[in-house]
């Protein structure tokens, strides 16, 4: 865990608990008995409970969400685009509660009877503001999302090549369809089925038309020729075509859609990501430091031939002196 | 699936045709396969989407690929690799029948003949 990440989401929720603690262990020998820890409309008080389940609810509620999060955030890894996000979330829940324990316990203090507590219109407020400030520290804290390092000039000596045949190579291919994919587009049309059953074909309708997107997003065209690479949408839409001239290298990398903030077309940190499956993706390099990223069948193929035409490309520019 | 092109300063419309048909003889592609849409296939060349196009109307008349809108050229389902072979022996005998100043008419009375 980065440094930035430890403090954000360890060392300062930690610190909000030590403090929800605090507030707990000065003002809890002053509550009623029970004392309110539920409003209903109007900040009329119409929930109670015992001191012990004071100490539950304000502090051990946030210890768990904190964990929780913290656990979440581990998982989804630091270069996850929404990393710095993840980062906030346990500072902005633990505010939260430090807001909800001085908004709740506060106007408690010294009062023998619960019953008759109203929450003061500040209370909510405020206790809005103690998470969005916290959750902001918290981003603030965890520092921005690591930048991909700077473009290299050419193809690599290790990266995937091929023999160039004679002639004009063009080469297709389409995106595989990961297990997790399959699974969600074949349960959909059962989900809708179900909904008309139970809920008519309104919301059914709505089903089926997620259904579409998800198989719509699902597969992409990959065209790869000596002018550069096409990638396109099933339905023609979305599509991108880099120019050979603006390229500088391809690669075979492992890719997770969680990193680019799930499947399908993606833009995040640079990266122009189409992704169907965790796994191998055909990975282009720009000059610019932009970055392609597609996943394939065989990624090796494509950018084995991508890196034959730009070497041909390179050997093309020395042949003729340009630049 | 991999196309090449033979860049021997033929029509591009030509040599694209040539390359899916070398495909097809070859069994690097066969019957019910998709080939790249024609805008894909025009981008990644850098040729105009006309030029491709008229490869590709070409293939067709040949029977060898169908187009539909919406769901792209695929080679024809059934397509015999081997009638790519015929195709190519009919172009060649019109192509030296023109040299030689036989109308594709004649041409055609000369192979009913023979048959």
């Amino acid at each position: 865990m980065r440094r930035s990440h430890r403090l954000a989401m360890v060392v300062l929720p930690a610190l909000v608990l030590v403090a929800i603690a605090a507030i707990l262990l000065a003002v809890g020998g002053r509550l009623p008995d029970p004392a309110a820890v539920h409003f209903g409309p109007g900040g009329r008080a119409d929930g109670f409970a015992g001191t012990p389940s004071l100490v539950g609810v304000f502090l051990g509620f946030p210890v768990v969400m904190w964990a929780l999060f913290a656990v979440v955030s581990r998982v989804a890894g630091q270069h996850a685009i929404g990393a710095r996000a993840l980062a906030a979330l346990p500072l902005g829940i633990v505010t939260f509660f430090l807001g909800l324990t001085l908004a709740t316990l506060l106007p408690q203090v010294d009062v023998a009877d619960a019953a008759g507590i109203t929450l003061p219109g500040w209370s909510i407020p405020v206790t809005v503001a103690a998470a969005l400030v916290g959750g902001a520290i918290g981003a603030w804290a965890a520092g921005p999302s690591p930048t991909p390092p700077p473009a290299t000039t050419g193809p690599r000596p290790d990266d995937p090549r091929t023999d160039l045949p004679g002639g004009v190579p063009v080469w297709r291919g389409v995106t595989p369809t990961g297990p997790t994919l399959r699974v969600v587009a074949a349960l959909l049309p059962i989900v809708g089925i179900g909904t008309w059953w139970v809920a008519g074909y309104g919301p059914a309708l709505v089903v089926f038309l997620a259904t579409v997107v998800v198989v719509a997003s699902s597969r992409y065209d990959v065209t790869i020729g000596p002018a550069g690479v096409v990638v396109r949408g099933a339905l023609g839409w979305p599509r991108t075509t880099q120019k050979l001239s603006t390229l500088v290298r391809a690669e075979v990398a492992d890719v997770r859609p969680f990193d680019y903030g799930g499947w399908g077309w993606r833009y995040a940190g640079g990266t122009t990501a189409v992704l169907t499956r965790r796994g191998p993706a055909l990975v282009v390099e720009r000059s610019d430091g932009a970055r392609l990223a597609v996943s394939l069948e065989h990624p090796q193929e494509a950018a084995a031939l991508l890196n034959g035409l730009l070497d041909r490309r390179e050997e093309h520019r020395h042949a003729t002196g340009s630049r | 699936m991999q196309l090449v092109l033979d860049d021997d300063g033929r029509p591009l419309y030509a040599q694209i045709a040539t390359a899916v048909r070398r495909a097809l003889a070859e069994g690097r592609i066969g019957p019910g396969d998709r080939l790249p849409a024609g805008r894909d296939l025009a981008a990644a060349l850098g040729v105009t989407l006309a030029t491709v196009q008229r490869a590709y109307r070409e293939l067709a008349d040949d029977g060898l690929v169908v187009s539909h809108v919406g769901r792209g050229t695929r080679i024809t389902p059934g397509a015999d690799p081997g009638m790519t072979d015929l195709h190519t022996e009919v172009r060649r005998l019109v192509a030296q029948a023109a040299r030689l100043g036989v109308s594709a008419n004649e041409l055609a009375t000369m192979v009913r003949r023979v048959g």
